[in-house]
């Protein structure tokens, strides 16, 4: 069974994708404290890391840069409302798109979303709950 | 044929990011799958925001070739919103330009950065 961490700091959010995604058959774990991601990382060595954007202890794309140097493989789908969060006028955006989103590794997914596009997102990158 | 094992299809999706990373496209406002060896793309093509240069029609094509250049991959259809080809074939077109909010500033797409709407649809099922 494939497992999923997600990290948003919306306790409600976090409740929804946990019942959406469990009822596929995915295992789920899930925190609202960005800072306790490396912890989680190494207990529970999921197949995907689903990410908020915004969040007050740590925003996601500095967390998801410093996940990235440690595992480069490991799937993240982030999860946000504001798309302009990706705009590549930014140096530091351009370079973390070319370096960190060109494996392939990444995708985008914006709320609010369809169940069937969350379904669809994690399916093509880690596959179905059970292969 | 060589049967596709999940390993492989997994290697087949991580693909199609890549085409669409190579071309700063917007993963967000994409949706894709794998039906068979067929690769299933819709929603709207489009450039990450603060892009310097917008997608032309040479460009759209340019990606379809890579996707169906993708090991395995027997076919690509792609419904795009903002993209339609003449006739149904040949020459992409761009339909109906939809600005995304500005860099800098404008509204987000949701207005609350708490809210989480669900909604369900009913799709056909994938060709296997």
């Amino acid at each position: 069974m494939k497992k999923i961490l997600t990290v948003d700091d919306e306790a409600s959010v976090l409740n929804v994708l946990k019942k959406m995604l469990g009822d596929r058959g995915y295992q789920v774990c899930a925190t609202s404290n960005p800072l306790e991601i490396g912890r989680m990382l190494e207990d529970e060595r999921p197949d995907l890391l689903i990410l908020d954007v915004h969040m007050p202890e740590k925003d996601g794309l500095t967390l998801f840069r410093e996940l990235k140097q440690h595992d480069r493989l490991l799937p993240v789908l982030f999860v946000t409302g504001y798309p302009n969060v990706f705009s590549v006028a930014s140096e530091p955006m351009m370079k973390m798109w070319q370096e960190y989103f060109g494996d392939g590794n990444v995708d985008i997914l914006y709320k609010p979303f369809l169940m069937e596009d969350l379904y669809e997102k994690v399916e093509m990158l880690i596959g179905p709950s059970a292969d | 044929m060589m049967e596709m094992t999940p390993v492989m299809r997994c290697e087949i999706m991580r693909e199609i990011r890549v085409v669409f990373v190579r071309h700063f496209i917007d993963l967000g406002r994409l949706q894709y799958n794998l039906a068979g060896r067929a690769i299933n793309v819709s929603g709207y093509l489009d450039r990450l925001p603060g892009s310097e240069n917008r997608l032309t029609p040479q460009m759209v094509e340019s990606i379809i070739r890579e996707l169906k250049n993708i090991r395995m991959v027997t076919a690509v259809y792609a419904e795009f919103e903002n993209w339609k080809q003449v006739d149904g074939a040949g020459a992409w077109h761009e339909v109906g330009f939809q600005k995304m909010a500005s860099v800098g500033g404008g509204a987000p797409l949701d207005t609350s950065p708490h809210t989480l709407e669900i909604r369900t649809r009913t799709k056909p099922a994938d060709e296997k």
